[in-house]
């Protein structure tokens, strides 16, 4: 794997490197997440299920929806940001005039 | 009860003598005031106590029920943890304040009826804003007076719809109402403020991250708690608390999603927690009211243990903004732990979240609330990313800051510890906090179907935290501030109000510079035809003048006598 080459090792100040300083671990811990979720899907069939609703005991309903969810939350977030985000002092210009006026 | 005081007035009391005691003494008789609350509560009986009669209403400082006590144990517990995370800090305006704090929060709780739990209701709000003062920031001072403000606000409109049930029934009991009257709007609208309702909820976002690093512990477990029990006592079943409680568990989330302070996102995410425990009170079936309650228990102690874990990296790095930190596992370890036991104990199996959580979303299920339960479920998978891995991501992973700091104090060491003890405790021994709660509860949470679908729903969103991370679509941390409804009465009121001012102050000064024209043009007028240059004047007629006067004068006797 190419991230274990020993030139890409971040020396991080002069400190020695930590585990998640290696590239190929938090690959690791990608792909366990990844793996972890292929499980739960594979356990699906050999469950009883009690749906509250009838839909949500179709397949892995609760996996994609909080794929979905996380997804759907980051980039509607994005959008926002892009819109609702001010620089740091956009209040305290306000208030500095306020004061001004008092 | 304690010395036959009522809950919470031994901790208000017990605050004034703070400043009487040294260093040591002084914080071992913080722990024990509320370790001596908690042990006077497990043995006291139910009922009603210290009754007396005030101009023909009944006043009733103490009321121990099923309801109350579960807030009351929580509340006593939430002060032990919090005094002992502050232990190191000397501040005895801090001291006193968070102390009194908690005790008008416990009090408030075991109020029977609305005076006394109005007068809680404002020592909470007078208290606590000294604990946001007590950072001695400019932001802090004016985040604290925005507060302060709001809170008395929502104290004046309980007092207000009080005052117009006692005049109403002639009780002042507070018990279940029913909304209908400009009384129960009025104290629903200040229960919705410390609740923090849509459009009712800046305050806790502006004003939470301003307070100290240890204050803001404190503050997370009271006042919303508080009005969530208010509610549970006296809305019980309000359907419109339902969509409310929906809309509040959803709508935060894309706040906490961009927002940098990682405080800010802490408390925005408290506030979509409100959402579950409201919705609960909204229903309000034995079983959702025994989810709001067991959420709110739950909910206090894993908040607190993020706010302590925030609050002890903003005491060693002097900040908590998600871009400038990182990698702080390194150098910081137990409160990298303590906090990632936090974030699991939002909603894992075996945490106490899980064991909270999962009754109000079963009682929502079972009314059939399709699009709640759905909007809930959402909230659910949104929290956890937001307030569980992001905040543990930001600023103990993620990019290295490269800066080091030493581990946190061993007493926020040892007040996160025990909180994690007891989130893990009652994750694991569900029976125990159930027991706790206002209703017979036969709840079985750990099934196997729960257990997979909660893990499905985690490690899936996990997944879409890692999948935006490597693909470099998650939100950028950028140190901003991101527009949300207070702008209205932080720069739109204010605005309009200067630009009414600059308007009325023209126009008042256009309208005398008017007049004085039309005065001046008068009076150049008479002097251009009376003057003594004026076309009038020319024949100069005095005499004809005095045989005028004489002539009126004469007609005025005449029309006087006849």
């Amino acid at each position: 794997m190419k991230d274990s080459d020993p030139s890409t090792t971040p020396k991080l100040h002069g400190k020695a490197a930590h585990w998640f300083d290696y590239r190929r671990n938090v690959d690791k811990v990608y792909w366990s997440i990844v793996g972890m979720c292929a499980v739960l899907m594979v356990v699906e069939p050999f469950y009883h299920k009690h749906p509250y609703l009838g839909f949500d005991g179709n397949f892995g309903f609760y996996g994609w929806y909080g794929f979905l969810a996380g997804i759907v939350l980051a980039l509607v977030g994005r959008q926002m940001g892009n819109v609702l985000a001010r620089s740091d002092d956009f209040y305290s210009d306000a208030a500095g005039k306020g004061e001004d006026h008092g | 009860m304690f010395f036959e005081l009522p809950p919470g007035l031994l901790l208000i009391l017990g605050a004034l003598f703070l400043p009487l005691l040294p260093g040591t003494w002084r914080k071992a008789y913080m722990a024990f005031l509320p370790l001596a609350g908690l042990w006077a509560l497990i043995g006291a009986e139910q009922g009603l106590f210290c009754t007396f009669t005030l101009f023909t209403y009944e006043i009733t400082p103490v009321r121990i029920d099923g309801l109350s006590v579960v807030f009351g144990y929580i509340f006593h517990i939430a002060a032990l943890l919090s005094v002992i995370f502050a232990w190191h800090n000397d501040d005895i305006v801090e001291q006193m304040a968070g102390l009194s704090y908690a005790g008008a929060g416990i009090g408030a709780v075991f109020a029977g009826d609305l005076i006394t739990l109005f007068i809680y209701w404002e020592a909470m709000a007078i208290t606590s804003v000294f604990l946001i003062w007590a950072r001695r920031t400019d932001s802090a001072y004016r985040a604290g007076m925005r507060y302060l403000i709001i809170q008395v606000g929502s104290g004046v409109l309980l007092l207000s719809g009080a005052i117009l049930i006692a005049h109403q029934t002639g009780s002042i009991a507070f018990d279940k109402m029913t909304l209908g009257t400009l009384a129960t709007w009025l104290i629903l609208i200040a229960f919705g403020i410390k609740c923090a309702f849509p459009f009712l909820h800046n305050w806790l976002p502006d004003a939470y991250p301003e307070a100290t690093a240890t204050g803001t512990v404190f503050l997370s477990a009271f006042t919303t708690k508080c009005a969530v029990y208010a509610l549970a006592r006296g809305f019980p079943g309000t359907e419109l608390l339902i969509y409310v409680g929906a809309a509040m568990a959803v709508f935060p989330l894309f706040y906490a999603m961009i927002e940098n302070d990682l405080r800010r996102v802490l408390a925005y995410s408290l506030n979509n927690q409100l959402g579950f425990m409201v919705v609960g009170v909204g229903i309000g079936s034995a079983l959702a009211i025994n989810g709001a309650a067991a959420h709110a228990f739950a909910h206090i102690l894993y908040k607190t243990l993020l706010f302590m874990a925030m609050g002890a990296v903003l005491y060693r790095a002097g900040t908590v903004r998600a871009s400038e930190l990182g990698g702080l596992y390194k150098s910081m370890p137990l409160t990298t732990i303590f906090c990632i036991i936090g974030a699991a104990s939002i909603s894992t199996p075996l945490f106490a979240g899980y064991v909270g959580k999962s009754l109000t979303i079963s009682a929502v299920a079972k009314g059939s609330h399709e699009i709640v339960w759905l909007a809930l479920i959402f909230a659910s998978a949104g929290v956890f990313l937001v307030s569980g891995i992001k905040v543990v991501y930001f600023a103990f992973f993620g990019t290295d800051s490269g800066k080091r700091f030493n581990e946190a104090p061993p007493n926020m060491l040892i007040g996160m510890g025990l909180t994690t003890l007891l989130c893990i405790a009652i994750g694991v021994y569900s029976t125990w906090l159930y027991n706790l709660l206002p209703h017979d509860v036969d709840y079985q949470p750990y099934t196997i179907d729960h257990i997979v679908n909660q893990l499905q729903l985690l490690l899936f969103t996990a997944l879409a935290f890692a999948v935006l991370i490597r693909f470099k679509l998650y939100p950028p941390t950028i140190s901003s501030i991101n527009l949300d409804f207070d702008i209205t009465y932080r720069k739109w009121l204010p605005a309009i109000y200067n630009l009414g001012i600059r308007f009325t102050g023209e126009g008042w000064k256009s309208i005398l510079r008017d007049l004085r024209k039309g005065v001046q043009h008068l009076v150049a007028y008479m002097f251009r035809h009376h003057g003594p240059e004026g076309i009038l004047a020319r024949t100069w007629p005095t005499g004809s003048m005095a045989l005028w006067v004489a002539f009126l004068l004469g007609g005025i006797l005449l029309i006087y006598y006849s």
